[in-house]
């Protein structure tokens, strides 16, 4: 297997307008999580959304040709990522990969929308194209496990060598459409989410834009601090449309298969970066999972306290902030967790963890029964 | 063993064609049209009526290529995967789900706005438990699927891959699916994994 490091990363979220800043928040254990009543049905739920103020910023900061809350929040940290980390966007070497549910969604159900706007595809070629790059871009929409499917794609790309470098966005952001949605799925917490917790009531929502540079080649700066994407995997419940696998089964799959592929053993990850939706169901089974990889006393966290669910984007997001913890040495705490509330106990941390850490895996799965691994490593 | 192409089938504007031969045609809406095909073929699911239509077109089309391909029950859950492709991703449902955020949303519907729903139910349908990936393009892309299906067949667990484009929004539709395997012997519809004959595929 080809070495794969992670050349750059940026993120975009009420947290932060940098990978940096919202770390750095993380740790201070500030949330972005706001009380919000839904525009049509009136239900009172809590969700991570941009203030007006740092909208206005964000407009500042990006470009008229990027008109809707989606398009901006894919360009700015990828404008970061390209103008910080050295990275040749106009090579034929280098392809650009996207991960996102719903696009820009928020404009559907407006008379003047044309279909074509509401298009994937056409966003991610608009950015592409606004960077110069000679490729077709590439979308991956994969429900929650987008934003971890993008980087396990982007590896195959790699692999085979046709690209040497795969520059990654993702967002999705927070709509009528989506909060609609879920609270007729009664998924969405009336207060702020508690992954894992006894009295977790369900999901909050979050918006946010990440973009994350992988590469098979060493930047000129050396390889100090490089973190590698070591092994992957995908795999599908096969069970039901929405709700997550009874046993577990498959999601530990992933997680063996991902470990297998990276030459690591349980004894050798350091702390896991589950998916902890704080649905009765979802964090159940991931408990489950977590159990039967062996990986259930690793000190384990959600990042869905802080930043909510941030659908297609979630798993670069919150893979990011695993590679800041491998740069800094200190695991995350989760928030919202007080007592324990899954049939098999996991170790969920409530104070950041100052630790030597040199691996981690990230699990993740979603609608359509997707489960995804990915796991990173220090060089 | 190399890999091929052991079998392909497409619904497309009006017909149905199995490894290159038209079985059904017929000029009605792609509900009717559907349904007749269903009846007609024997495509059995207890949910099917409940499922979208993206979903209803690309498990009718997989399920009539799996039926003639026998040997896709010999592998074991993890040895199957799928990816797929399209251009306007779950759009046809997400327009259909807005329209009832106007009286009461539907859940039902709201399921069914992400594409990576029609792998879930060929999955469930059939206990694949592989690697599956969705993917949104403009157009097919056949140098996509060889370079991705090439690698999910040197990683992993994959075996044998159920791949191709599925497309639906209003009337315009076109499912074009395809199996590769690595067989031990040779039969009359295989044909050799490579760029040129996946685009040939897609045509």
């Amino acid at each position: 297997m080809k070495r794969i490091w992670i050349t750059g990363d940026a993120l975009v979220t009420p947290l932060g307008f940098s990978s940096g800043e919202n770390f750095a928040s993380l740790l201070q254990g500030k949330s972005g999580l706001k009380q919000i009543a839904l525009p049509v049905s009136g239900f009172s739920t809590w969700a991570s959304f941009l203030s007006e103020s740092q909208l206005k910023m964000l407009e500042e900061m990006t470009l008229p040709v990027f008109e809707t809350r989606f398009e901006k929040l894919l360009f700015l940290p990828l404008k970061q990522v390209i103008e910080e980390c050295d990275i040749d966007a106009k090579s034929s070497k280098t392809l650009f990969m996207f991960a996102t549910t719903k696009g820009n969604i928020e404009l559907i159900g407006n008379e003047n929308v044309k279909t074509e706007q509401l298009s994937l595809f056409v966003s991610a070629s608009k950015i592409s194209r606004h960077f110069g790059n000679p490729n077709k871009p590439l979308v991956v929409s994969n429900a929650c496990i987008s934003g971890l499917a993008v980087q396990i794609t982007a590896m195959k790309f790699l692999e085979n060598g046709q690209y040497d470098t795969v520059i990654i966005a993702g967002a999705d952001t927070v709509n009528p459409f989506i909060l609609e949605g879920f609270n007729s799925l009664l998924a969405l917490s009336p207060d702020p989410c508690r992954p894992f917790d006894r009295d977790r009531q369900g999901i909050n929502i979050g918006e946010g834009g990440a973009a994350m540079v992988l590469s098979t080649i060493i930047p000129e700066n050396g390889r100090n601090h490089l973190i590698e994407i070591k092994g992957s995997a995908i795999t599908n419940d096969a069970n039901h449309i929405s709700g997550p696998s009874r046993t577990g089964l498959e999601l530990a799959k992933a997680a063996e298969l991902a470990m297998n592929q990276s030459g690591l053993l349980p004894g050798d990850i350091d702390f896991v970066s589950a998916h902890g939706t704080a649905t009765l169901y979802n964090d159940e089974m991931e408990a489950k999972a977590l159990t039967l990889s062996g990986l259930s006393k690793k000190p384990t966290h959600s990042l869905k306290g802080y930043l909510g669910h941030t659908l297609g984007v979630a798993g670069l997001i919150e893979s990011i902030i695993c590679i800041h913890s491998l740069r800094n040495n200190v695991i995350v705490a989760s928030k919202g967790f007080e007592n324990a509330g899954t049939l098999d106990q996991l170790n969920i941390i409530t104070q950041n963890q100052y630790q030597p850490v040199s691996a981690c895996i990230k699990t993740m799965a979603g609608f359509g029964g997707c489960n995804a691994a990915v796991c990173f490593s220090k060089s | 063993m190399e890999k091929r192409i052991t079998g392909y089938c497409q619904l497309k504007n009006g017909k149905l064609f199995l490894n290159g031969k038209s079985l059904f045609e017929a000029d009605i809406p792609v509900d009717e049209f559907l349904q007749k095909i269903v009846a007609e073929f024997e495509v059995k699911h207890p949910r099917f009526g409940k499922m979208d239509r993206l979903s209803k077109l690309g498990y009718t089309c997989a399920e009539i290529l799996l039926k003639s391909l026998g040997n896709f029950k010999q592998y074991q859950p993890y040895e199957v995967s799928l990816v797929f492709a399209n251009a306007s991703s779950s759009l046809d449902t997400d327009f259909r789900f807005q329209k009832t955020l106007e009286s009461i949303a539907s859940p039902a519907l709201f399921v069914y706005t992400l594409p990576n729903l029609v792998l879930a139910e060929i999955c469930i349908k059939n206990g694949f438990k592989g690697e599956n990936l969705f993917l949104v393009s403009d157009v097919p892309e056949a140098n996509l699927f060889f370079e991705i299906i090439n690698q999910m067949f040197a990683q992993n667990t994959t075996k044998a891959c159920l791949a191709g484009w599925v497309e639906i929004l209003g009337e315009n539709y076109n499912c074009t699916l395809f199996a590769v395997e690595m067989p031990k012997d040779n039969s009359e519809n295989q044909i050799e994994f490579n760029i040129t004959n996946i685009n040939k595929l897609f045509e």
